[in-house]
């Protein structure tokens, strides 16, 4: 069961914005629930401290001019407490900070409020199908995740994602190439490769993720990626590397 | 070694001077040497009475080594080596003396009191003038940090000073074990001692004209920096006149207004007016949001610079700065151009749609800083990331998207950083994260 919960101190949108997600999940059949629609942030953390959900789904305004806690912190404060939180913010757009929020609470969605109602009710819709998607994928346990730590913080990405990890130009730093994403950080191969077994490690220098390889060129013993990166595979384990990748791209 | 340490006999002064010329020497050679150690010629005594008092040949390896340790501990590896070579060449010059003062007068007289102490004072002279050599080429290891060898480089010199430690030992090893007659011996010496002093007299040179490169480099980049500092406040000079400029005209407006009694004109000027303040009233309220909370002045001044060059391309850089920031744990030439380049790509980035929005951001964590910026691109056609940090990329014709490149070579060489870069819900973010020292 995945529980909603929404948090915004316009009384009469927060009465839209539950009647919208009700009547979405009542279509859709979704294993989900309303637990609380609250105009106070200090209500939702109470709430949760005292019975606190499995998996949850937030919606949440940012300011709360009668409150002395703001979305931020609420936020912050609902990650803190919960493992699973998908969090979604709905705010007009001049209140917005948006770097902070997207860095410290790395929310699912922003909606902004400036739209106009139907375009709102149709992000609200998309986020309840977005965060149960998200979801189901966890209990299935299909989101393999790569997970990588800088200055005591764990960021993650899905698995599926990621092309390949790379050592720098410089000792002692990685880079990891993924779609849509570059990452380089302070670490050593050896341990991505010994934390990460799915991993392949194609030359000294390069961890592979066959799956996402997309074609091989036999000439330069290099193998594509989507994005047209390319990565060397070493002399020794070029063959070995064929025969897997051409099991890959078949299946 | 035993034939080499023979030679220092056991008298307790030939310990202490040995061992307090070769402390004069290593000070010099690591750099020490301030009105304000004013102490140490103390602690050279302190050092110098332990093997002077154990008496022994081999106590006299106690002031190296403890001087190694210090180098090993504190700098760079190739100041050890260095050190090892020239304590050898003065050991070999040492023996060679001794050899020769056998082959003129005989062994009795070579090894009287009177002849050691000569060869100490031999000793101290040519110890000395290595010193002034040293300290005359700033190459010790105080200024390493200033050279920024890279590790390869590194790695070169000191493979090329221990192959010259392993020559000039071996040699002069092999040359006393070999059967061969005095006058021979002390030949081959003489040849060796030739040689050794001459790689290490060319290496020497090497490094040094290597090094003066290393130098004319960095501080090339420095004063490039420097005059890009000096050109944004020009800027910002500017900048602040244009708006006296305008503010004095409209002033007049309203004072032609106010002349002619026109109070209808005065109304729809004033109207116009007082909209084109709204687009530009968080200029003055910059001070207020974000910037004040910034300590680093450097930082600060780019920020707003970068505030006004953004608002020159009609683009609203929104900063963000939650927390009080007093500075942020990186080297600030390197910083500012990290911050210059990722803001310049955001601000020279073309508008997608009606979305001209862009953000920066500096947040501070318990463990670590972070500098994002993000702007937005279009979700139809994203640029490729992956070729960001090749050299030369660019969505914006030739010459530019030369930065991140620069950006990726700095966060290369900065222990403490990391980078994310990312493309989410049509906006591309750049974060780089700066770890706490010490953590």
């Amino acid at each position: 069961m995945l529980a909603v919960y929404l948090c915004e101190d316009n009384l009469e949108q927060l009465q839209h914005y539950k009647d919208v997600i009700k009547r979405y999940i009542m279509i859709n059949d979704y294993d989900m629930v309303v637990n609380l629609a609250t105009p106070s942030p200090k209500e939702l953390l109470e709430n949760l401290q005292a019975n606190p959900p499995e998996y949850a789904l937030f919606f949440l305004d940012i300011e709360f001019p009668a409150e002395k806690m703001s979305g931020l912190e609420t936020a912050i404060a609902i990650r803190k407490l919960l493992g699973f939180a998908e969090i979604v913010f709905v705010t007009t757009h001049s209140e917005m900070a948006l770097l902070t929020f997207e860095r410290k609470v790395e929310p699912m969605d922003f909606v902004v409020k400036d739209l106009g109602r139907t375009q709102i009710d149709q992000k609200l819709r998309e986020n309840v199908d977005y965060g149960y998607q998200r979801y189901t994928n966890y209990l299935g346990n299909t989101e393999n995740l790569f997970s990588y730590n800088i200055g005591g913080r764990t960021f993650s990405l899905p698995m599926g994602d990621v092309y390949f990890v790379a050592t720098a130009e410089t000792p002692h730093k990685v880079m990891v190439h993924a779609v849509n994403q570059l990452v380089e950080f302070p670490g050593f191969l050896k341990d991505i490769a010994d934390q990460y077994p799915e991993l392949y490690r194609t030359d000294k220098s390069f961890l592979v993720n066959l799956d996402n390889v997309s074609g091989i060129d036999s000439e330069t013993r290099r193998l594509v990626f989507p994005n047209g990166d390319e990565t060397d595979v070493a002399t020794r384990r070029f063959h070995e590397v064929k025969t897997l990748v051409q099991k890959h791209l078949k299946s | 070694m035993d034939a080499v340490l023979q030679l220092f006999g056991r008298q307790f002064w030939t310990n202490f001077v040995l061992a307090m010329t070769m402390q004069w020497f290593l000070t010099i050679w690591i750099g020490l040497i301030r009105p304000q150690n004013w102490k140490l010629p103390l602690k050279w005594v302190g050092w110098a009475l332990i093997p002077a008092f154990i008496g022994e040949p081999w106590s006299l390896l106690i002031p190296p080594i403890s001087a190694l340790v210090y180098l090993i501990r504190h700098l760079a590896l190739i100041f050890v080596n260095a050190t090892i070579v020239i304590f050898l060449v003065v050991v070999l010059i040492n023996d060679v003396t001794r050899q020769v003062a056998i082959e003129l007068w005989g062994r009795r007289i070579a090894d009287s009191v009177s002849a050691i102490t000569a060869r100490l004072f031999f000793q101290i002279f040519i110890y000395s003038l290595i010193s002034l050599a040293v300290s005359g080429m700033h190459i010790q290891p105080g200024n390493l940090t200033k050279l920024a060898l890279s590790r390869k480089e590194q790695w070169t010199v000191m493979a090329m000073l221990a192959s010259l430690t392993v020559l000039a030992e071996m040699s002069s090893l092999i040359i006393h074990h070999l059967q061969i007659s005095h006058a021979m011996l002390t030949f081959s010496l003489s040849i060796e001692l030739v040689m050794v002093l001459l790689i290490s007299a060319s290496l020497f040179g090497f490094l040094q004209s290597f090094f003066s490169r290393q130098r004319m480099r960095a501080k090339y980049q420095e004063t490039l920096l420097r005059t890009r500092y000096d050109r944004r406040i020009s800027d910002q000079v500017q900048a602040i006149r244009q708006f006296k400029q305008t503010y004095q005209k409209q002033m007049l407006q309203l004072g032609d207004y106010l002349d002619a009694n026109d109070y209808e004109g005065l109304a729809t000027y004033y109207e116009t007016l007082n909209q084109r303040w709204q687009a530009t009233s968080h200029l003055a309220g910059l001070e207020a949001d974000g910037l004040q909370r910034l300590g680093d002045p450097a930082l600060k001044s780019l920020l707003f610079q970068k505030i006004l060059a953004a608002q020159n391309r009609g683009r609203n850089l929104h900063l963000e700065i939650p927390e009080a920031i007093v500075s942020l744990p990186m080297a600030s030439m390197d910083l500012l151009r990290i911050v210059g380049i990722l803001l310049d790509n955001a601000i020279e980035a073309p508008a997608v749609g009606d979305r001209s929005e862009i953000y920066c951001a500096i947040l501070a964590y318990p463990d670590a800083y972070e500098i994002a910026v993000a702007n937005p691109v279009s979700t139809l056609t994203p640029p490729k990331i992956n070729r960001f940090m090749g050299a030369g990329y660019t969505t914006k014709g030739n010459g530019h998207g030369q930065g991140l490149s620069t950006v990726k070579e700095l966060i290369d060489r900065t222990k403490n950083a990391a980078l994310q870069v990312a493309i989410k819900r049509g906006m591309l973010y750049f974060t780089v994260i700066l770890t706490k020292p010490g953590r």
